[in-house]
Parts: structure tokens; sequence; C-alpha cells
């Protein structure tokens, strides 16, 4: 299935069609396992799937028809995937060094990262494939330049406000 | 594993949920303002009608949620057309006074099929049949449960004459409609 075609199933599920559910879901299923394989392994890869899809159906009906799926279904797929290997990521050993900076600065380093993809994870979809073209993580979405620029703007808002929130100002 | 499938499908149809009573609310806000402003502020009330004929069709889906919300809106029409101006002796006062009031259904008929004339006007396009009559399932539920609310400030037959007015007017929309689609 072409591209096109993933479109317009999608546009038709957003629409309410529920005939639409179940090709969509066999074309997005293999997709969102490969992407959890190649980034966690076999061992969480379907669970990974399944809660990309559950976030990308329970949001179907926000769809902006006419948009291209894959890359709103790939940021929701990286954003899934960052959150498992958050929980699933140990505590940091203290022998962890870093080859540059002193310690500390490692330290505040990798928990000023930890922060940002909190933050990012709990943006909305837009917001988060934007910060994540940003920051060269994920593919820029399909939208104008001037609608991107806006994207960009109101995410790093929002991003201030919950860095803001969770570790003062 | 494979897909827990029932799980995504019951989270599709419970996001659908969410977005549905989001934006019917919404629109059911409005509608309790217009009946407030314009019929009274116990009337408001009537505002669930509409809350609940959007919420359900908005997610169903496809031609019946876009019907709904075009004949909500089109409903609204018969919040604000002043019908107490088309009948100025049948107000409750002149027929407690003179025992004699000229209650005229005929003039709310005639406003209703008026009105639901107009929803031709703001009728969803579809290309299938299926389509063109679930849309104008939602079209003549959104308006009807938005003229409910002016019914409630009518007299019986008035209430009667205008939601028969409603349904009359849509019915001739409609297959005007379905006639041009199968033209063109």
């Amino acid at each position: 299935m072409n591209e096109a075609e993933l479109d317009a199933l999608m546009d038709r599920l957003a629409d309410g069609d529920r005939a639409a559910f179940d090709p969509l879901h066999a074309e997005l299923w293999p997709r969102a396992l490969r992407l959890a394989r190649a980034r966690l392994g076999d061992a969480n890869a379907e669970d990974a799937a399944q809660s990309t899809l559950l976030r990308v159906f329970s949001r179907a009906a926000e769809f902006e028809r006419g948009r291209p799926v894959l890359p709103w279904f790939y940021a929701i797929a990286s954003n899934e995937i960052r959150a498992i290997q958050r929980r699933a990521r140990p505590a940091p050993a203290l022998d962890e060094r870093a080859a540059e900076g002193t310690p500390e600065d490692e330290l505040g380093h990798r928990e000023l990262r930890r922060a940002l993809d909190r933050a990012i994870a709990d943006l909305d979809d837009d917001a988060a494939e934007a910060i994540l073209a940003m920051l060269e993580r994920a593919p820029r979405p399909d939208a104008t330049p001037a609608t991107f620029r806006k994207r960009v703007s109101r995410a790093y808002a929002r991003l201030r406000l919950i860095l803001g929130g969770a570790h003062g100002r | 594993m494979a897909a827990d499938v029932a799980a995504l499908r019951r989270a599709y149809e419970l996001g659908r949920l969410r977005v549905a009573a989001t934006r019917s609310v919404a629109v059911a806000t409005i509608v309790a303002l217009a009946i407030a402003i314009s019929i009274g502020r116990t009337s408001a009330v009537w505002a669930l009608a509409p809350l609940g004929v959007l919420a359900l069709s908005m997610w169903q889906g496809g031609a019946l949620g876009r019907g709904a919300v075009r004949g909500t809106l089109a409903g609204l029409l018969t919040i604000v057309i002043p019908l107490a101006w088309l009948r100025p002796c049948c107000d409750a006062v002149t027929m407690a006074a003179t025992g004699a009031c000229c209650s005229m259904p005929s003039v709310c008929g005639v406003t209703g099929a008026i009105l639901g004339l107009a929803t031709a006007l703001v009728w969803p396009r579809e290309r299938s049949p299926r389509d063109h009559a679930l849309a104008g399932l939602g079209v003549a539920l959104g308006a009807l449960s938005v003229a409910v609310a002016r019914c409630s400030g009518l007299f019986l037959g008035e209430s009667i004459g205008l939601a028969l007015g409603l349904v009359a007017g849509i019915a001739v929309s409609f297959a005007a409609r379905a006639r041009l689609t199968a033209d063109s």
C-alpha cells in the first residue's frame, strides 16, 4: 500500500468509517513493530508497538484530514518508545564517567537531557514532532515553513512551562 | 504476541467519544446561550437535547455527524427568529385576559417549513445516496433538537406546526438535493 492510500485510510477512520480500521491496523502494526524492534530489541518491541497503536487509534478522531499520516504516526511511535526506554533504563551507575568534562558536568547534562525527554513526552504530538525535528531526532513534519515555525514557537513555550513547573524557574 | 485488536478498537471508540463530547459541549453551549437570551434562562436546559444528538452523531461520525452539526446550527434560526412577532395576539397574557386567542399553528408550520427548506443551504455534499440519507437524518435530528427549545415556549399546536413544518421542509430539501446529486 502506498502512502497516499494510507493517508486516505486514515482520513476515513478519522471521519468515523470503521471499515478503515482493519486495513489501517494491518499496515501500521508491522511498521510500529519494526521501529520498536530497531530501537528496543525483541524484548519490549511488541509492548511498544501495542502502546503506539493504542495512542494512534485513541487520537484518530483528532487527526487532521488531508495531512500525511506517517510523520504523525512516527512521532507518536518515537514518543512511546522513548517513554519505554526511560522506564526501562536503570539508575546511572556511579562509575559511568564521561570522557570529557567533570563528573558533575556530565551528571548535569544527563539530568537535563532526561528532563527534556520527559517534557517532550508530555507535549502533544504536533509540538513533540516539531521539537524532535529541531533536535534532528525525527524527520521534519510535512508542514509549510510558517506553520512549522509557529509549531516550534508554541512547542518551546510549552516546554518552558513544563520545565519551569517541574524544576523551578 | 499479536496486537490486541479489541483493545485498539476500544481505544478508537473512546477517543472518538472524547472528541465528540468536547466538540458537542462547545456547540451546545452556544445553543444554551442563544436559548437563554432569546427564550429565557430556564429554557436553557433544552440545550441538553442538541448536546445528546451531537455527541452521539459526532461519535458515530461521517455524514451523520456532519449533517447533525449543520442541522443544529440551522436549527438556531428557530431560536433567533422571534415567533411571538408572528402571533401578536396569542401571548399568554392576552389569552388570560380575554379568554380568546388567535392561536396560529399554521404560522409556525409555515415558519418551520421555510426553515426546513433553508437547511438545503447548509446540506453537506455527500457522494453516495446512503451518505446523503445519513446527512439528511443528521440535519433533521440536529435542527429538531434545537427546535424543541423553541417549542417549549409555544403552545402545543404551534409546537407541532413548527416541528412538522421543519420536517416537511427538510424532506423537500433532501429530495431536491438527492435529485440534484443524481443529475450531476
